[in-house]
């Protein structure tokens, strides 16, 4: 029963965020392929949206494989750990995007600080069900 | 477990020996520029991507430059040029750049270019020979794409023989050393021992830590994130690095001044053997003083024929002194170093109030909201005066501000440039100083006095004799050298008619110095563009010369314009720098 609920949640979670995230990533080959200046004047800005592109479908793609298979390594429903991990997977694309908007010269603006934030979600999650992995 | 604790800890092991040789590696060939925090500017590059390149497109980054295909605008592909009986071959040797020189004897001499010096209008060439760092005779001028002698550089005569001796031909050979390298990179330090050399500079041509200072400590402060983002978040200086838009402007323009204001030093030992300590951010006074006419060396005053007779410079690379005598820069009249003035206090102008560092065309560095409106420069302080009824006697879609109080009047690199001493026409007066007025550049068939009259200004008997108030079509040929250059530079922007023509033609004929003919035909270029820069070498041979000049009296149509008997005065000033 705990395995199916996380599953549930993790896959109407991982899907449409992989759709997005694969769809941010063809507006960025598009932004490429008409030479959209403002995309590719600035290397910091290019740099932050790959990042986010790249963290959207990665951290997308750790949702589905956790909730098929990471959270059934616990004896009780792990609603927290799955929230953390969803709302870090959430987070760390998004402090990439936001940050590339208006940043200061060499820096992210500030939205960078959701990174770190959405960083520390996923590692509890991770460093919990890696955990509960090695004891198994 | 065990096992994947070992393989994270690898890694983290990898990366703290990688930064330890490096850092080992780093002390290990320490640098006295290293050891005063110049770290250069490919360590400001990923902090700073916009300024870094924004710098990269101007001609202060490659104001010197190791020797390189990049580097190297002449085409070193054999081509020769002969000056005078010496023949210059310039050419590759494996990944060397060469000039071989062989003089009518037949004697030769190899020198392999180790490094450039300018790129926008000439690229003058580097080469070690004993020990020393020497500018070589020969130059690529860069708009004209060709290689010439550097006495048509300069404001000197033709050598008296020809073919011309050895001394003739190396006269423009100097050391490198103890002269360019002060002006022309970051932390020059000559680093003269007992006559030996050991020359060091912190980075090539001019990079950020010539106008900035020294960034190691701004770099180490910086890898501290939340100190990045409370600077990014409010209005406060970073201490740590020198911003001239922070300074007052008279510490703004002395980082300009260190090298756009030639300077004295009364301790010269000092500067040869430890280099410049001026550090942008410090009083340049401190230091040096710029050179005016009246500066003295060893008790004579040595540099006044830098100057026209009232103080104004007629020399590039004064600049400095022209904004510390110019009243909108006030608080520094002549002699500098006074109180601000009441009129402009801290808004006074600076070099960076018309410049941008990181903005406009590298071509002169304009800032860009001068673009579209050049005469926002001075209007954005004086528009009421622009305003006056009869204050502006030309259309403002041809004059601009400058071109009447900042006239073109100044030589240098083969060209001639705007007066950095801004101030009022007078006619008269700037004739009694020798030099050529503003209005005398557009109106010259008519004499100073004719000009002055326009203006409303005092014209008195003795301002119209003694062999004064010559219109500019006179001064072509009775002025002195600068005179003479900026007259004819005058004659490639107006008038264009037979009689201009053929005063360039005469000029380029009879003028005894190379330099002069270079910017005479460069001007009757401007009035005819068909002719190709090949078609006169104002260093040519005085037969080829003839020769030339002949041809174009064919192709151009002109008025025949004889010199006065007081043509090209015997007195005339020779100024090798």
């Amino acid at each position: 029963m705990t395995q199916e609920a996380q599953h549930t949640a993790c896959t109407k979670w991982g899907y449409p965020q992989l759709f997005l995230g694969a769809l941010f990533g063809v507006a960025l080959e598009a932004a490429h392929g008409f030479k959209v200046v403002a995309y590719l004047e600035n290397d910091l800005t290019r740099l932050l949206l790959t990042l986010a592109h790249a963290h959207a479908v990665g951290l997308a793609l750790v949702v589905l494989v956790w909730g098929g298979s990471g959270a059934a390594l616990f004896d009780r429903e792990p609603v927290a750990l799955g929230r953390a991990l969803r709302v870090g997977a959430l987070l760390i694309p998004l402090g990439f995007a936001l940050s590339a908007i208006q940043h200061p010269e060499g820096d992210p603006n500030l939205a960078i600080a959701l990174v770190p934030i959405g960083a520390a979600l996923v590692l509890v999650n991770l460093g919990a069900t890696a955990w509960r992995a090695l004891k198994a | 477990m065990r096992r994947s604790l070992c393989a994270a800890i690898v890694p983290i092991a990898v990366f703290c020996a990688f930064a330890c040789d490096q850092e080992s590696t780093r002390v290990a060939g320490v640098t006295q520029a290293e050891r005063e925090g110049y770290i250069g500017s490919g360590s400001c590059q990923s902090c700073h991507p916009d300024h870094h390149a924004s710098w990269s497109r101007t001609f202060h980054r490659t104001m010197t430059q190791n020797a390189s295909e990049e580097a190297v605008l002449g085409p070193f592909d054999g081509r020769a040029i002969t000056y005078l009986g010496t023949r210059a071959e310039m050419r590759r040797d494996g990944e060397d750049f060469v000039i071989r020189t062989t003089d009518p004897s037949g004697a030769s001499r190899e020198d392999v270019v180790t490094k450039t010096v300018g790129s926008r209008r000439t690229q003058q060439y580097l080469a070690e020979r004993d020990g020393e760092t020497v500018r070589l005779p020969i130059a690529y001028h860069v708009e004209e794409e060709r290689f010439f002698h550097m006495n048509g550089a300069f404001l000197t005569r033709d050598p008296e023989s020809e073919p011309a001796s050895p001394q003739d031909y190396e006269r423009h050979v100097t050391r490198w050393n103890d002269n360019c390298v002060f002006c022309h990179n970051v932390r020059p330090n000559p680093g003269r021992d007992e006559g030996a050399f050991d020359t060091t500079v912190a980075e090539l041509g001019i990079a950020c830590e010539a106008c900035h200072g020294p960034g190691q400590n701004h770099a180490s402060a910086n890898r501290d994130p939340l100190r990045r983002y409370r600077l990014h978040l409010s209005d406060d200086a970073d201490e740590t690095i020198v911003n001239a838009a922070r300074l007052d402007p008279e510490r703004s323009a002395d980082i300009c001044g260190r090298c756009h204001g030639q300077r004295l030093t009364d301790n010269v030992a000092r500067f040869l053997q430890e280099g410049d300590p001026f550090v942008p951010g410090e009083n340049l006074a401190e230091y040096s003083e710029p050179l005016f006419c009246d500066s003295t060396l060893g008790g004579r005053e040595a540099f006044a024929e830098r100057f026209y007779l009232d103080g104004t410079a007629r020399l590039t690379a004064y600049e400095f002194q022209g904004l510390l005598q110019s009243p909108c820069a006030n608080p520094r009249p002549n002699p500098p170093r006074a109180t601000p003035s009441a009129a402009h206090g801290n808004d006074a102008l600076t070099c960076t109030s018309c410049h941008g560092m990181h903005e406009g065309d590298p071509r002169g560095q304009l800032r860009d909201v001068f673009a579209e409106q050049p005469d926002a420069m001075c209007t954005s302080c004086h528009a009421d005066t622009s305003a006056l009824p009869g204050h502006r006697l030309h259309p403002e879609t041809e004059i601009a501000c400058v071109d009447c109080h900042m006239p073109r009047v100044v030589f240098g690199v083969i060209d001639v440039h705007r007066s950095h001493r801004i101030e009022v026409p007078r006619p008269v007066l700037h004739d009694r100083a020798e030099r050529l007025d503003a209005c005398s550049l557009c109106h010259v068939e008519h004499p100073p006095s004719w000009s002055a009259r326009a203006l409303l200004q005092e014209v008195t008997a003795p301002d119209t004799d003694g062999g004064r108030d010559q219109p500019l079509l006179t001064r072509l040929f009775t002025g002195d050298a600068i005179t003479r250059a900026v007259a004819a530079t005058a004659l490639g922007r107006v008038q264009d008619n037979a009689r201009t023509r053929g005063a360039l033609l005469t000029l380029m004929a009879r003028d005894p110095y190379p330099a002069i003919r270079r910017v005479a035909y460069r001007a009757l270029r401007k009035r005819v563009p068909a002719l190709a820069v090949d078609d006169f070498d104002p260093l040519g041979s005085t037969a080829t010369r003839r020769d030339q000049i002949a041809a174009l009296r064919d192709r151009v149509p002109h008025q025949v314009v004889s010199p006065p008997p007081s043509a090209f005065p015997a007195d005339d000033i020779e100024i090798g720098e």
